[in-house]
């Protein structure tokens, strides 16, 4: 499973991520408070200087918005006509900004960083008595399950058909979720004989 | 919070991931159901408030830090701060508040009262969060943005009676403690 991120040598992709997101959450909030064109249109600018600086293509700019557009097109014209063509203008290349800069931010760190800055911004789940540490633990778990559903579904997809049954969404759902907690037993047991967990989060 | 917690969060996590990768189910009034807006249903009314929405807040960290883990294959900061984000942030609510209501409460007596719970809450919240942060972002009123989202009623309605009938079903071949039974009329 690839992430989004794409491997360049620029600065921007050896930026610390939590740096990177703080500085994409007040571009946010300032982006969100102008509705001045020129202010909207030096910010594009600023933006597809910061993916030239970044080794990316112009293509990788319209792959972003590709599938977006329509939903772009539908705001341009619902503005337009209800509000005026200066507000339509400015709520698009807002629109675009965001979507970009997010991006931007996806694209030059990692999945690993990322998911290590995100944790440590959970910090606020710790009076529910769980850590950053275990959040970690528990996302690296999650990774490991995805496949495991997959192949899962495809077993209870041929299951079903070879008794004959027909395809029941239902059906199929209610016997995944049935295999969850046999399952979380027997991978719990497994993880406590092995001391995987911290030993200080362990609470039984 | 045990180890087996730990694992059943995790694994509703990966559950929400996996159910965006299967196709979505088409249906007459032309919007097709993704599967995936089921999960939070699922993960709260089976997983409880607490659990429920870790397992959900796990899976919106994965899909920001950039995995194509939303149906269609979509991931990355971009949803964060896309038009769509309240919907995603919702999700935690939904499983928090489906998870108090309709966990181990009276409610799972009946599938059509549970699934009136879903519906509601699920609802509620997406109208509070969701169009709410969508009318923002795109500078709409209130109730145009909402009037854009009523097409979705019809499949939150429908997934709301999968979730009770799903939920229903996996009570009646478990105990509490969660011990398993032998499976009676599943399929």
């Amino acid at each position: 499973m690839l992430g989004s991120y794409r491997h360049r040598d620029s600065s921007l992709h050896r930026c610390a991520a939590g740096k990177k997101l703080l500085a994409l959450l007040l571009a946010m909030l300032a982006l969100l408070q102008t509705q001045q064109l020129s202010v909207l249109m030096g910010a594009l600018m600023v933006l597809i200087a910061l993916y030239r600086y970044a080794g990316f293509d112009s293509a990788l700019l319209w792959q972003t918005l590709r599938p977006l557009r329509w939903l772009l097109v539908l705001l341009a014209l619902f503005q337009f006509w209800q509000v005026s063509a200066d507000v339509a203008l400015a709520v698009c290349l807002r629109f675009v900004a965001l979507i970009w800069l997010a991006s931007l931010v996806t694209y030059t760190t990692p999945t690993r960083a990322m998911t290590n800055a995100l944790c440590q911004a959970l910090v606020w789940l710790k009076p529910l008595g769980i850590s950053p540490k275990k959040v970690a633990w528990m996302l690296a778990l999650t990774l490991r399950f995805v496949p495991l559903w997959i192949k899962i579904n495809q077993e209870i997809c041929e299951a079903q058909q070879a008794r004959g049954l027909k395809p029941s969404v239902k059906k199929q759902i209610t016997a995944i979720i049935m295999k969850t907690y046999p399952m979380a037993d027997e991978i719990a047991d497994a993880m406590d004989a092995r001391c995987t967990q911290p030993a200080k989060d362990v609470n039984r | 919070m045990t180890t087996k917690d730990s694992v059943l969060v995790a694994l509703f996590a990966a559950l929400t991931a996996a159910l965006g990768m299967m196709p979505p189910v088409p249906m007459p009034f032309g919007v097709p159901i993704t599967l995936q807006s089921m999960a939070p249903m699922l993960a709260g009314a089976l997983l409880g408030a607490r659990k429920g929405a870790l397992s959900q807040i796990l899976f919106l960290v994965l899909v920001f830090a950039g995995l194509p883990l939303l149906s269609g294959g979509r991931g990355g900061l971009g949803i964060l701060f896309g038009p769509t984000a309240g919907f995603a942030l919702s999700w935690v609510l939904i499983a928090a508040l489906i998870g108090y209501f309709v966990h181990n409460r009276q409610a799972q007596r009946h599938w059509l009262l549970t699934a009136l719970t879903c519906f509601t809450l699920a609802v509620i919240l997406g109208a509070g969060l969701g169009v709410t942060w969508l009318s923002v972002y795109l500078e709409t009123s209130w109730l145009e943005s909402g009037a854009s989202c009523l097409i979705f009623i019809p499949g939150e309605c429908i997934k709301s009676c999968f979730t009770a009938q799903v939920v229903i079903q996996v009570q009646k071949n478990f105990t509490p403690s969660g011990h398993n039974q032998p499976a009676k009329k599943l399929f």
